[in-house]
């Protein structure tokens, strides 16, 4: 079980070396364009002509103040005049109709609407976090489980966050949310079988390590089933339905969960049995 | 842990139960009502009666009519729209019919009933994502910082020439922003435009005929100049924003020189324009004399005086040479004094105090004045006007750590320690457009993101029901009042502000409070199969996993706190979301399926558990 999980967490820096990130317009920053349309023109149709014209990364607004609609792009367009042209080609040409016609107002960059140590700050936090929660859990039920807990969260974050990449999710700050939730998720699932490890190590007290580890599990698997499945319904039904605001968070869950429960049941306990758990190691619970 | 008092009617949790969720669903209400446009138009005083007819004849002489409904507090009028088209008609006629001592400020308000608002129920703030604002856009002035560039420049430059032995008649900065050399002697003229060709960064325009040369900074270097000023007012302005309350807030570059400030709707936007454009610094002068009469001294004879004057017009001679500004200060906190009168206890940093300590060691006896600098918009063109707040007799040495007074009340003083905290912005900026935008996901998005959140919870509802059975309707009902307690707490907790993040981790909350529910059950189910009673299954199942769940609970609250403090303000959002959302998934998943449970199954006589 062990090789298949590095083997995946061997790909999923290969990938994110590949294939890098699809970063958000809020990191990145872009291009503001203002057009005036002549009579008021939906939003929906817009975003219909940037999808055709395969423009990701953008957002659009409303301005209802002077009727007019603003389109962030995202590109790597650094003068002026060039946006200009580049804007004439692909886009005003196709809004535009004989009776509705497009003035634009403006067309400027704009920089980054998050500070550039967003993604620095995250890792921050993450790191610090996974710390606090190891002292937390050795504390509460003893140093190698500790460790097969941290190592079980380190590799649903190496891993989704490949996915991630695989998938060309878009990163923005959205996305710190999606993966603390995810790992939040795992972490959960991993205590709940501790607690029954740690509940059959005090009554069982002369088996061996792996026998109470393995009847934990076996015990605790219906429950883990249960709330998957549960999740995995809310989940699901927001990747399906929820539309675009959505989409990115419910993707990365749907990942998330998935490699989370795996790793709780497979992995956790498992670390601490080979690094060489035993019933000595278990601390009583309060 | 729980009691086992299997035997009596747990009646009186039962009513405080009820009692609890019927003030949540209470104070959840207000959620339900949107938000309206609205104008805030303030005066500096209070408004009388002339004011309000005044106001009243600009708005009906030009039908706009729509307006909801108008309300009054202190020195501003609020009017409330039925829709954005009728508000910003409005705001048209009464920017160009009011005179210019009203202030006219756009704002999106929620439109909570007004028995709500007795009761101090608000709805949850929301975030640029998911609601509309005010949007601001900034333009910087830089004809500062172009002068402060030069000005350095023409210090290298008389120098350098002074050492190939060059000598000029005057070098000067024009109102261009050019530095100019004029000579009187045509081959000095040549030798200087020669030697400076060597010069990167730099653009000369030479004029033969009248023998003078031009020095401009070039295209990059102005780029550099500018980029490294707007981030500067970038930083400093999201300070203040943060200082004034407001979370959630956008803040871009547009363009050269223009910035781009966005704002959830806030209850006073004349005061966050306020706060933005302020350009307001301190500094320090010594004072040489206080003069009865202004034309008793011309300040032009002495190079380095200069009259300002106090609030109230008192004219006094200060030197121009300012001992430290601003940008030196630390920390600035506004307390009351022992006479309750207003004060600014001003700690400096090493520099400064540095400065300080060097000025009042020579100076002790002498008059020490704190001029406040503002650059006011006058006609397209920023003026540096300087006012002296206050004036001090200098005891003995003083270092990094002093107050200052001179303040009309203490609001003025409180708002400007917030500035002075936040620091000094590089260039003043101008509020040069000022409008409502809608949320940057796109109502229709966000519609449908919140059905679908509903839908899946509907859906996991019926699953949970249907294994389950009764037990799985209590766990329902627990799942409501979550929801209900978390925006109740939501609303009430200052900074707490609900955005997409937000929402992502109410989906989690769910999901964990579910979880805790499913362990209890399975766990009951197993006590019923080792062959215990209903009452004692129970009991037993709830007792068991207890400590799983706090373990979970516990170590996902570590996460949050310290996500809260590391974070920045968009994962802060995520993190008092979650945080709270444990707390009552806690609270809602065990205590009141409890209390249900028991009530439910204490006594019965029958042998089957619906679970």
């Amino acid at each position: 079980m062990f090789l298949i999980s590095l083997v995946f967490i061997l790909a999923s820096f290969i990938i994110i070396i590949a294939c890098s990130f699809n970063w958000g317009i809020d990191l990145t920053g872009g291009v503001k364009i203002e057009i005036k349309m002549e009579k008021s023109f939906t939003l929906s149709k817009v975003r219909k002509l940037l999808h055709r014209e395969k423009i990701k990364n953008f957002s659009l607004r409303e301005s209802k103040y002077d009727k007019r609609i603003i389109i962030h792009l995202q590109n790597k367009i650094k003068k002026h005049i060039d946006a200009q042209k580049y804007l004439n080609k692909r886009i005003l040409k196709k809004l535009e109709s004989p009776n509705n016609r497009s003035i634009v107002k403006s067309i400027e960059l704009i920089g980054p609407s998050v500070g550039k140590n967003l993604i620095q700050n995250g890792l921050t936090s993450i790191i610090l976090a996974l710390v606090f929660v190891f002292v937390y859990i050795n504390f509460r039920f003893g140093f190698y489980l500790a460790l097969g807990a941290i190592s079980s969260l380190v590799h649903d974050l190496i891993i989704t966050v490949g996915l991630i990449s695989l998938f060309q999710i878009k990163v923005d700050s959205m996305t710190f949310a999606s993966l603390m939730s995810v790992t939040s998720y795992s972490l959960n699932d991993t205590i709940v079988h501790y607690d029954r490890i740690r509940e059959n190590f005090q009554r069982n007290k002369s088996e061996d390590a792996y026998y109470v580890i393995n009847l934990s599990l076996t015990q605790t698997f219906r429950r883990t089933l249960i709330t998957l499945g549960i999740t995995l319904i809310v989940v699901t039904v927001l990747l399906f339905f929820g539309g675009p605001a959505v989409r990115n968070f419910s993707l990365t869950m749907l990942f998330g969960v998935l490699v989370g429960t795996i790793s709780s049941v497979y992995i956790a306990a498992a670390i601490a049995l080979s690094l060489g758990l035993s019933h000595n190691h278990v601390t009583a619970a309060k | 842990m729980f009691k086992k008092t299997l035997s009596c009617y747990p009646w009186c949790k039962v009513a405080v139960l009820a009692i609890l969720l019927i003030v949540g669903a209470v104070y959840a209400l207000p959620n339900l009502y949107g938000s309206d446009p609205t104008i805030q138009i303030n005066k500096s005083i209070y408004f009388n009666k002339k004011n309000i007819d005044e106001i009243y004849l600009v708005l009906t002489k030009n039908n706009t009519n729509n307006i909801k409904s108008i309300a009054f507090k202190k020195s501003s009028m609020v009017l409330r729209f039925s829709s954005i088209d009728s508000q910003l008609r409005a705001r048209k006629v009464l920017s160009k019919k009011l005179s210019s001592k009203y202030s006219i400020a756009l704002n999106l308000i929620p439109d909570t009933p007004r028995w709500l608002s007795y009761l101090h129920a608000r709805p949850i703030k929301l975030g640029l994502d998911l609601s509309g604002g005010v949007r601001f856009l900034l333009k910087a002035n830089m004809s500062a910082i172009y002068d402060n560039f030069q000005r350095k420049n023409i210090q290298f430059l008389s120098n350098d020439l002074k050492v190939k032995k060059i000598t000029y008649k005057k070098i000067y900065l024009t109102g261009k922003h050019a530095i100019r050399t004029s000579f009187k002697n045509r081959e000095y003229y040549f030798k200087t435009k020669k030697y400076l060709s060597r010069y990167r960064g730099i653009r000369i325009v030479a004029n033969k005929k009248f023998n003078y040369i031009d020095i401009f900074p070039n295209e990059k270097k102005l780029n550099i100049l500018e980029k490294s000023a707007i981030k500067k007012n970038l930083i400093i302005l999201r300070k203040r924003m943060n200082q004034f309350g407001v979370m959630n807030i956008v803040i871009q570059r547009q363009g050269k020189n223009k910035i781009l400030v966005e704002l959830p709707g806030i209850q006073n936007s004349k005061k966050a324009k306020e706060i933005l454009g302020s350009t307001a610094t301190l500094q320090f002068h010594s004072v040489i004399a206080i003069l009865k009469n202004k034309s008793n001294f011309h300040p032009s004879i002495q190079d380095h005086l200069q009259i300002q004057y106090t609030r109230q017009h008192q004219p006094i001679l200060v030197n121009k040479n300012v001992i430290f500004d601003g940008s030196h200060i630390k920390n600035a906190i506004a307390i009351k004094d022992n006479y309750n009168l207003p004060q600014i206890n001003i700690t400096l940093d090493r520099s400064g105090g540095a400065l300080m300590s060097q000025f009042t060691k020579h100076h002790v006896g002498t008059l020490i004045a704190t001029s406040l600098v503002e650059y006011k918009d006058v006609l397209n063109k920023f003026e540096k006007s300087e006012t002296i707040i206050n004036i001090a007799r200098i005891q003995s040495r003083l270092s990094d750590n002093f107050q200052i007074t001179g303040f009309k009340n203490f609001d003025k003083a409180y708002e400007m320690s917030l500035l002075l905290r936040a620091g000094t912005l590089s260039t003043p900026v101008k509020i040069i457009k000022e409008s409502i935008i809608g949320p940057t996901l796109g109502m229709k998005n966000i519609k449908t993101g919140v059905t679908t959140c509903l839908l899946g919870l509907i859906l996991s509802v019926f699953f949970i029901i249907f294994l389950y059975k009764k037990f799985g309707l209590i766990i329902t009902s627990a799942l409501v009042g979550n929801l209900i307690f978390l925006l109740d707490i939501m609303s009430i907790f200052p900074n707490a502000t609900l955005t997409m993040s937000g929402i992502a981790g109410i989906v989690l909350i769910l999901s964990v409070a579910i979880d805790a529910n499913v362990l209890i059950n399975e766990r009951i189910k197993e006590e019923l199969l080792v062959g215990k009673g209903i009452e004692q299954a129970i009991e037993e199942g709830y007792q068991k996993s207890f400590s799983s769940i706090f373990d979970a609970n516990v170590t996902t609250l570590i996460k949050i706190l310290i996500l809260y403090t590391v974070g920045s303000s968009s994962i802060k959002g995520f993190a008092i979301t979650t945080g709270i959302g444990i707390i009552t998934s806690t609270f809602t998943s065990i205590v009141c399926t409890h209390i249900i449970a028991r009530l439910i199954y204490s006594h019965s006589r029958s042998q089957k558990l619906s679970i």
